[in-house]
């Protein structure tokens, strides 16, 4: 379809909260303020609730971090500090800071090449942001590592989060739909719903999320088997 | 203006009264869904009440809650479980009319990745110039032209080329 200027400013312009909608955050933003620190609620992420249980962990911890930004907000700079060589910029309300690192530092500190070492489907996309984002707090004590390594083709997607706080991932592992043990002793918990298909596997240490959606069985488990072994 | 007078809640209403369809449509054309990008204009406001800028007039504020609103959105991107929900939910909710026409562009402009269609919006809209987008995002202004006409191309829009571009 070919389209002018003005329909496609009328069509921007149609994109409008409702009064009642305004009116809803209005009246949360200011609730937040008269609470002062209170921790923001994110009514959307209530839709989660019916996902399976197996997600729930992850979700936890994800939306816990997911609060803070990871650029300065004034888009210029803020006060920014040094440590370690690596620019640390304050995230947030908080006291927590964040650093960023490049891939090749990240799988220095997992101690294992994520992207070499991934069995994923020809002609994927490789989408995986090349910054590392950790969350540190002010005694430098790592709070957050967990980067997502994301590969796409047409409807299809693969995202694989990592982390050196693989304990996280215990309970998870035990929640899922079923769990499988590998003959060296590692256990995955799989999830599959339809063409989704979640697991959960702890190995040396870290923890990987699998979440692939449209792979055929035999993709998802290439893809497994590449963390396993 | 000051802190404190952002702090006041006449200034947070005066405020948020101006720019709260800004800030949606940018969390909108990010995350083309209702219930996310009412969260994410919620917590844009409150970064701006907490904010210790020293804002030298509107047209800074505004523009620092267009990065503001465009930062949030991406920090929801970052977490895998992002993209796996987008497939578990239904489409997103319609919250537009039903004009055909208008909807069918819509679509169009949702269906840009975020790296087109906020620049289409913010040149087409809000009519900042190609610089000002540029800087406002953070990108080579070349690279913003280019992905303006990517954008353009991509719409198969019928539109003339402006002088700043």
């Amino acid at each position: 379809m070919m389209m002018n200027e003005r329909q496609l400013f009328d069509s921007f312009d149609k994109i409008t909260p409702t009064q009642a909608q305004k009116d809803k955050m209005f009246k949360n933003i200011m609730a937040s303020k008269r609470q002062e620190k209170k921790v923001v609620t994110f009514p959307a992420y209530r839709k989660l609730a019916f996902m399976a249980a197996s997600f729930a962990c992850v979700i936890v911890c994800a939306f816990a971090f997911g609060m803070q930004s990871d650029d300065t907000e004034d888009g210029i700079s803020t006060a920014n500090i040094e440590m370690h060589g690596r620019t640390i910029t304050p995230a947030g309300q908080t006291n927590e800071f964040q650093k960023t690192l490049s891939l090749n530092e990240y799988y220095e500190y997992l101690g294992v090449d994520v992207e070499d070492k991934l069995d994923v489907p020809k002609d994927f996309t490789n989408d995986t942001d090349e910054k590392v984002c950790f969350f540190i707090d002010e005694n430098q004590n790592i709070l957050e590592d967990s980067h997502t390594f994301r590969y796409v083709k047409d409807e299809a997607s693969v995202n694989v989060a990592t982390t050196k706080f693989g304990e996280r991932l215990t309970d998870v592992i035990s929640l899922a739909q079923e769990t499988k043990t590998y003959p060296d002793g590692t256990t995955a918990g799989i999830t599959k719903i339809d063409s989704e298909f979640s697991a959960f596997v702890i190995k040396n240490s870290v923890g990987y999320s699998i979440a692939t959606y449209n792979l055929t069985e035999t993709e998802n488990e290439n893809l497994l088997n590449s963390i396993i072994n | 203006m000051s802190f404190s007078e952002l702090r006041s809640d006449e200034e947070i209403a005066r405020l948020y009264e101006k720019y709260v369809n800004t800030v949606y449509r940018v969390a909108f054309m990010m995350l083309k869904e209702k219930a996310e990008t009412e969260d994410v204009v919620q917590n844009v406001f409150i970064k701006l009440m907490n904010s210790d800028n020293e804002f030298t007039d509107d047209e800074h504020i505004l523009r620092w809650l267009i990065v503001a609103a465009k930062n949030e959105c991406k920090n929801l991107f970052k977490h895998w479980w992002k993209s796996k929900r987008n497939h578990l939910e239904d489409a997103p909710e319609p919250t537009y009319s039903d004009n055909k026409d208008t909807d069918s562009i819509m679509e169009q402009v949702k269906a840009l990745p975020e790296k087109y269609s906020l620049p289409v919006y913010l040149y087409y809209y809000e009519g900042y110039k190609t610089y000002e987008i540029a800087k406002i995002l953070d990108v080579n202004e070349a690279t913003l032209r280019s992905r303006l006409a990517v954008a353009r191309e991509k719409l198969k829009l019928m539109i003339g080329v402006n002088d700043d571009e």
